[in-house]
This record gives structure tokens, sequence and C-alpha cells, in this order.
């Protein structure tokens, strides 16, 4: 366990001294401080629905800058190795990464808290649907982090890893539109893949346990694949 | 085995516990059997600790494989069962789904009665709902009918954005927005204009039904039922007015008219038709029930004996007197036959009245019975009291509606005059029901007497529960008594309105201030790295 937390500390020491992190935090708040503003200021609505949607695109956006370094930077670097002749697991190598960087995407949301805080300050929100959008958003995360962590195991550079994570989201962003063009039961399987049919119910207030399951499922995958991947190096 | 556990280290602790957990969980879960929700909530905890503990036992696999074509082979089939145990995992989430609703308002939870229709489907039923993707209230009733979807398999739930659509709403003949159309078999409802889900459910009951169920009005004694179909002219609101929401009806009627209680009928599914019982033989046996409202005439001799021939082979009458006109000799003879009358004079009631007039009772509570069991107050201007005398012993009659203790009858042609009866609760409406007697049949009758038939009329139908009472009682008497409810769902949102300068506060702190302070952290890591 000491081992483990060593790893963790030496990975967030990593991201939250690198520029990415901020920039990244920056960027974000930026992007969603705006559209908070105007969709509070032009339609008076006291909920979060439109920007927890924009956060999900954020997400798909930033999450493959956040993972992309994380293991293939260290094969870049030839760090790798060292690390890997270490009396560290494969696993705990790829669950310190995970850990770091699903605390940035925890940070995210814990700054992105303060939209939430003028809304209570000012009106009388619904806090049910922000609570579940809120932990939609933090599995959606979770998910597309260790999707992105695997993506950074098999790719061999940093821009390819990032690359192949976004092609990957935007395809599960938008696949539940080709699925109602095919036939029964296809199109349930391939419309049930999609990231946005599982993540709205979150963000509206309506909570289906099978929806946070697909997230926790991708992301226990993506974590089993990410160790598979590294092993396989 | 504790022993060899801890031999092993926390790893297999940690693994020991996931199994525990899941099988504990799981086998609460079959326990709370008759709560779906909750068993399928401990399932659900059981499926998170059983993926737990296969990711763990597929990481004690070999990891580091050779390079050869077999190892390569298990590799990759490792991570296809991985992908695969994934998949089968969602499918049987998926199959036992629980669903909560986290607004304040509910508004993805739908209306008992439509749930109570989606989950006693036995067969498929489609609902395509035309709406325009910009009226939050239509948006509510959307969701709130795909949650729906994804409790019975049998239920199809299919949304067209009209604006964005329009053909394929021409082509299935849908003109209006929020119209829902109901298809099963070879049945088709179309709902329109609506955003209220009880209008909803009972289209779908309308689509299921497979018998018509026909109220006949009785006619020929000056009775307000007229031949012709109710006139309505509906408003639109949604996308144009957004301060007035939901859709509106307007019925273009008489006051004494009775279009708005036939147009809540047509909503449970149920057809009207006029009979005029003195030029039939006897009552059709396509009836379910037999309505007779405000009788301004006296029957034709020989008519009680035709209702008389109906009740006894187990017929359902509504009968509702008019106030202002004299009670035909043939309803108080078929009356008297199981011993109640409709007494002269209108009751008043100083205590429970709607408005300043003593004369327009109110009635809060009712004695408990299926037509009254979800009904709020009702209203009864001018109402005459129904009398329960000695009942035959194979009638039950219990009273529907009563006034107040302080009420008291008046003879209406003296106000004020000796003919005022001592205070107490005096009867407004009655339910009746057994063998009618000497009648040989085993079919049990059932009849509504009320003293007042104004209360159901155009005018006061739309007053309070009025209308609500009065398409019960039909349907108490046709048998159908499951959803009886028609007060629409409303929805709104939550608004904040700021002033400029707190405007000009939130934009400083959450687009100036929070993004610049995390941007100066990081430059002060920066500079102090370097």
């Amino acid at each position: 366990m000491k081992v483990f937390a060593a790893l963790v500390r030496k990975e967030e020491q990593a991201l939250f001294t690198s520029p990415i992190a901020y920039v990244v935090l920056t960027v974000f708040l930026l992007l969603m401080g705006y559209s908070f503003c105007l969709t509070l200021f032009m339609t008076h609505v006291s909920d979060l629905v439109h920007l927890f949607f924009q956060i999900f695109v954020m997400f798909l956006l930033t999450i493959p800058v956040i993972t992309m370094r994380l293991v293939a930077e260290e094969r870049n670097l030839r760090t790798l190795e060292t690390l890997l002749s270490a009396p560290v697991s494969e696993t705990q190598i790829v669950l310190a990464k995970y850990v770091a960087s699903l605390s940035l995407v925890v940070l995210m949301l814990v700054l992105s808290l303060s939209y939430a805080i003028v809304l209570a300050i000012f009106g009388e929100p619904d806090w049910g649907p922000i609570y579940s959008g809120y932990l939609g958003l933090l599995l959606l995360g979770a998910a597309l982090v260790a999707a992105g962590l695997t993506a950074s195991c098999i790719a061999r550079n940093q821009v390819v890893a990032a690359l192949l994570s976004l092609s990957i989201f935007l395809l599960l962003w938008i696949i539940d539109q080709f699925g109602y063009i095919l036939p029964d039961p296809f199109n349930a399987l391939v419309v049930n893949l999609s990231l946005s049919v599982h993540f709205k119910p979150f963000v509206t207030g309506s909570l289906y346990l099978s929806d946070a399951g697909y997230f926790i499922s991708i992301a226990l995958l993506g974590i089993f694949l990410s160790v598979w991947a590294l092993a396989r190096r | 085995m504790a022993t060899s556990l801890i031999r092993r280290g926390p790893r297999a602790w940690f693994e020991a516990s996931l199994l525990g957990g899941a099988l504990s969980l799981a086998v609460l879960g079959i326990l709370a059997g008759s709560d779906t929700a909750l068993a399928d909530t401990l399932f659900f905890g059981a499926w998170c600790a059983a993926l737990l503990l296969l990711l763990s036992l597929a990481l004690r696999l070999p990891l580091r494989a050779g390079d050869s074509v077999g190892s390569r082979l298990l590799r990759f089939g490792v991570a296809a069962l991985g992908c695969g145990m994934a998949v089968l995992a969602n499918v049987a989430l998926y199959r036992h789904d629980v669903h909560f609703d986290m607004t304040r308002e509910a508004r993805f939870t739908a209306p008992a009665e439509l749930s109570q229709v989606v989950n006693a489907l036995h067969r498929d039923l489609s609902l395509t709902y035309f709406y325009n993707e910009a009226d939050e209230t239509a948006q509510a009733a959307q969701g709130a009918l795909s949650v729906l979807a994804r409790e019975n398999p049998h239920f199809r739930f299919k949304t067209v954005d009209l604006d964005r659509n329009p053909a394929e709403a021409r082509a299935r003949g849908v003109r209006a927005y929020n119209t829902a159309l109901i298809e099963s078999g070879d049945r088709r409802v179309q709902v329109e204009n609506t955003v209220d889900l009880h209008q909803v459910a009972f289209g779908m009951l309308r689509a299921l039904n497979e018998r018509q169920e026909i109220s006949c009005f009785v006619t020929g004694h000056g009775e307000p039922y007229e031949t012709l179909p109710p006139h309505v002219h509906y408003t639109h609101v949604e996308t144009t007015q957004e301060n007035l929401r939901g859709a509106g009806e307007i019925v273009v009627g008489t006051a004494d008219g009775l279009d708005r209680l036939r147009l809540a009928l047509g909503a449970f599914g149920y057809a009207d038709k006029p009979i005029t019982p003195a030029t039939l033989a006897s009552i059709p046996d396509e009836c379910s029930v037999v309505v007779e409202i405000g009788p301004r005439r006296d029957w034709a001799p020989g008519e009680d004996a035709t209702f008389a021939a109906y009740l006894a082979r187990g017929g359902r009458l509504l009968v509702m007197a008019d106030s202002t006109a004299p009670i035909p000799h043939g309803l108080e003879d078929l009356l008297s036959r199981v011993g109640i009358s409709i007494e002269g004079g209108i009751v008043l009631d100083p205590l429970n009245h709607y408005g300043t007039e003593p004369e327009k009772i109110a009635v809060p509570y009712y004695p408990k019975h299926p037509v009254t069991d979800r009904i709020a107050m009702t209203v009864f201007p001018r109402a005459r009291s129904v009398h329960l005398r000695r009942l035959p012993e194979a009638v039950r009659a219990l009273p529907l509606v009563v006034s107040s203790k302080d009420s008291h009858r008046q003879d209406a042609g003296r106000p004020g005059g000796d003919e005022e009866s001592a205070p107490g609760p005096m009867v407004l409406a009655a339910a009746l029901e057994g063998s009618w007697p000497g009648s040989a049949s085993d079919a049990p009758f059932r009849m509504i007497v009320t003293g007042n038939s104004t209360f159901a009329e155009n005018e006061y139908f739309p007053v309070v529960s009025n209308g609500e009472l009065a398409a019960s009682m039909i349907r108490w008497l046709s048998g159908d008594i499951d959803t009886p409810t028609i007060q629409p769902q409303r929805f709104s949102l939550p608004q904040i309105l700021l002033t400029h300068h707190q405007i000009q506060a939130v934009f400083l702190a959450v687009e100036v201030l929070l993004p610049l302070s995390v941007m100066l952290i990081g430059a002060a890591v920066w500079w102090r790295r370097r």
C-alpha cells in the first residue's frame, strides 16, 4: 500500500507541476464560466443542465490531453523500463496513473461547483438533478480516463495516444445516431454503447442504475486492458 | 480459512470480502423479491462487487506472455473475454434496472394510472409522440414516457419533432403539436394536443380495449342531451405564449348541456348514444350503462317497466333528477320498488356552501365508496335530497354524497315558510346494488340516484371535482373504476432574476476571478519549479 501511495504521489506531482493541468483547468473554467453566465443571464433558469452537457463535451476533448502522456511519454523518455524494473506491479503503476489523472478531473468538477453555489445564493435550484449530474460527470470522467489510459498504453507516442482516445470518445458520443437506422436487435446494442445516451438521464435528474453500471464497467475494462497492454510491453 | 487468507496477503482478503459482499447482497436481493426496486438495487450492489472481483481475478492471470502465436492468441482471447463479460454484465443490469427520479417535482414519474397501464401490458403497444422540442412541458411528458418505455418491453415509445419531421406527421395524419399516436394491433388512437399523461393513459386503454363501452343517454323527456357531437374549440399555447402552460380546450355549448361530460367519457374510451325507451321493447344489450339526466317531462306509460326489466337482468342505471321540474311518475314508481324516493323542495346548507349561496351545497368529504375514493370537493346547486326508505332484503344502498349536519330542506315555492325540515345531513346521491326485487336473474343490478343534474352539466362540470364525480359514477356503474382521476399535471421551472449589479458580480467571480486564480497558481508553480 505504501508503494502504491508513493506511486500516486509521484504521478500527482508530475501532473500538477506540468503546465498541462493548469492550462486545461484555466481553459475549462473560462469556457464553462462564459457558458454559465450566458445561460443564466439569458434564460434565468436555475439549473445546470446546459452546463453539464458542455462539461460532457469538454471532457471528451480534454481528457485525451490529460491521459495521452501517462504511459506514452514515459515510453518516449525511456523511463518506462526503469519503472517496470522497480519492485512494483503493472497493476499498481496503472492504478496510480489512473488515480492521479482522475484527481484532475475531480478538481475540474470541484471548481465547477462554484456555479451551483451561485445558483444557491440567488435562487432555489432543484438539487436532485444537480447531484445526479455531478455523479454522472464523475462516472463519465472515470470511464474516459480509463479508456484514455488504455490508448496511452497501446500507442507508441503521445499524439497517437491522444488521437486514438479522441476518436474512440467521438465515436462513442455519436454512435447512437447509427443505432437508430439498424434493425432490431442491433439497434438496441449500438444505441446502448453511446456515452450520451447513458449520460443524458443523469443530467436531467432521471437516474438509472444501468447507466451508472455502464460507466463503471468501461472504467474497470479500461483498467484491465491498460494493465494487459502495459505488461505486453 | 482466515489464517490462510492472512498468509496470502491483503489482496486475498480484499477478494474474499468482495465475494462475501456480492453473495450477501445477492441473497438479500432474492429475499426482497416482492419489492422489485429494493431487490434490483441490492442486485446492483452485488453486480458491482462481482465485477470488481472479476477484475482482481483477471489481473492474477499471467501477464507477461511470450511473443509466440499462441501467446498472442491468448492475449487477444483474454481481452475479448473481458469485453464480452462487460457487455453481458451490462445486459444483465439493464434487465434488472432501477430508476430514481431526482427532480423536486417528480417530473420523470408518470402518473400511477399510466404506470399501471404500461406495467400491465401483455401485448405490444406503440406510442409515437409528436411534439415541439422547445416546449418544456411537452419535454417533461416525453421524459416520463421514456422512463416507462424501459419498464416493459411491450411498450414501444418514439418521439417525433413535428417541426423537424413534418412529412412523417402528415403521413400519419397528425396535425397538432403534442399528439400521442397510440397503436396496438389494428387499433389506432390519437390523443391530440395534450401534455397530460392521464389523457395518454386513457388513450392507451382505448387502444387496448377490445370492447367499446357505450353510455346510452335517455331522451324523449326534455333531457339536455344533444344528438350532435360536442363542439370543441382548441387553444394552442405551447410555443407562442410561454407564460401560459399546457393546452386548453373550450367547449362551445349551452350551460345546461352535457358536452363536457360526454367529452370526459370519450377520454375514458366510452362512446355515447341516445335512446328513447318509449319506442323500444327493451333497453339494448349494447348499453354498458343507461344514463337518465334531468328529465323534465313525464315518462310514457310502460317505460318504468322497460327500465325494471333492464335492471332485473343486471342493468346499470344512473338517474340524475332535475330540481326545477317534477319527478316523472314512472321514475318515482321505479325508485319506490327499491325503497328510495327523491324528495320535493331543495336542500340548503348554511355551513358548507359554494360562494355565498346556501343553496349551492359544497361537499368536502364522502362516505367510503369506490366512486368517491379520489374525489375532492364537489358542488351541488339547488339539489333535492334522496330518501332511503325500507330497502328490499337483497338490495344494498350507500349514501355517496351527504350535506352537512346544519343543512335542511326547503320547499322551492315557499322560501323561509313552514315547509322547512329540521336540520340534519341530507343524502344528495346514493348508490344501490344487489338483486332487483322479484328478479329470477343472478346478475346484480347497479344504480346511482342523485337529487341534482346541474352538477354534471356544462356550467358546473368544471367546478372543482364535479366532473370527476360524474365520470366516476358512470365508470363505477359499468364496472370500470381503476383510473377515475382526470386532473391535469403541471410542470414549471424555478427561475433566477438578477439585478445589474448581481450580474456584474457573478460574471466577475466565475468568468474572471476563478480562471485567473487557477492561472496564477499554475504560474507560481511553474516559476518555483524553474
